[in-house]
């Protein structure tokens, strides 16, 4: 990952950014507090490189309950606008995934191992029916 | 983030906040969380009303680099909490491009946008405004 990468999310109020680090626990369940937050890093265990297309796309089948073909455009806009100017900047700032802006990519980042070991121990309690959806393969598109 | 216990602009086509009276209103829209989902697609998606763009064009920047949406979110469940909880109202505005955004504890959202500089001033005497009325 170099910087540049991801350039698009840099705060320009806060310029600084704390070097990669491990990340307070807080930060861990801050991170892991909203569901498509942790849809996304869920996604993540499951296939280490995402476009936010495919993942809005996956996020809106499981939020709406019905198979990826289904999604309509407008679900999936909803959840592509939530990701690109809310999620992703503040897992971008936690370093946990990095975004390409280019491509649209996001992959785990410095951060996403200990987020994601958190996920994995909260999962079967919290989330396991979220999480196996996830990590189901990319069944039902062709993209 | 700026809070004012000010209701004034609550009415509906209110004057701009405060201090703005060089914007001009372009969007209202109420966000409805259970149609919208969260405020920042909301948000989102009343700036690209305000430019005729989709909103999933607006891109830069980010709104998480402008403004803590998660923050007023917070703060105006609180507000809006149970019918027996202390009513209160706020607002919340900020400057995304060259729109000023206003987030209202009643969920209305609204856009602003800078009312154009004006013609150059006509330093001339009525007499010689002959021009002003074959423009309009």
């Amino acid at each position: 990952m170099t910087d540049e990468v991801e350039v698009g999310f840099e705060n320009p109020v806060t310029e600084v950014r704390s070097p990669p680090q491990v990340l307070e626990s807080d930060h861990v369940y801050e991170v892991l507090s909203h569901a498509r937050r942790r849809y996304l890093c869920y996604s993540l265990l499951g296939d280490a490189e995402w476009t936010l297309t495919d993942l809005a796309t996956k996020i809106a089948g499981w939020e709406n309950d019905i198979p990826e073909r289904a999604v309509t455009e407008h679900q999936r806009e909803q959840v592509y606008i939530a990701l690109y100017h809310a999620h992703v900047p503040k897992l971008v700032e936690q370093n946990v995934v990095a975004f390409d802006d280019a491509s649209e990519t996001v992959t785990p980042a410095e951060n996403a191992d200990q987020v994601l070991t958190a996920l994995e121990g909260m999962g079967s309690a919290l989330d396991s029916a979220q999480g196996t959806h996830a990590r189901g393969s990319r069944d039902d598109g062709d993209r | 983030m700026t809070g004012t216990g000010d209701s004034r602009t609550a009415g509906d086509d209110g004057p701009p906040p405060d201090g703005h009276e060089r914007w001009r209103q372009v969007v209202k829209r109420r966000h409805e969380p259970e149609r919208d989902g969260g405020l920042t697609t909301a948000i989102v998606s009343a700036i690209a009303d305000a430019g005729n763009v989709s909103p999933s064009s607006l891109k830069s920047p980010p709104l998480y680099n402008v403004v803590d949406v998660a923050g007023i979110e917070k703060a105006f469940l609180g507000l809006n909490a149970g019918e027996s909880a202390r009513r209160g109202t706020g607002s919340v505005e900020f400057r995304y491009t060259e729109y000023l955004v206003e987030v209202g504890s009643d969920w209305w959202i609204r856009v602003y946008e800078q009312i154009e500089a004006e013609e150059p001033e006509p330093n001339t005497s009525p007499a010689e405004g002959v021009d002003e009325a074959g423009r309009l």
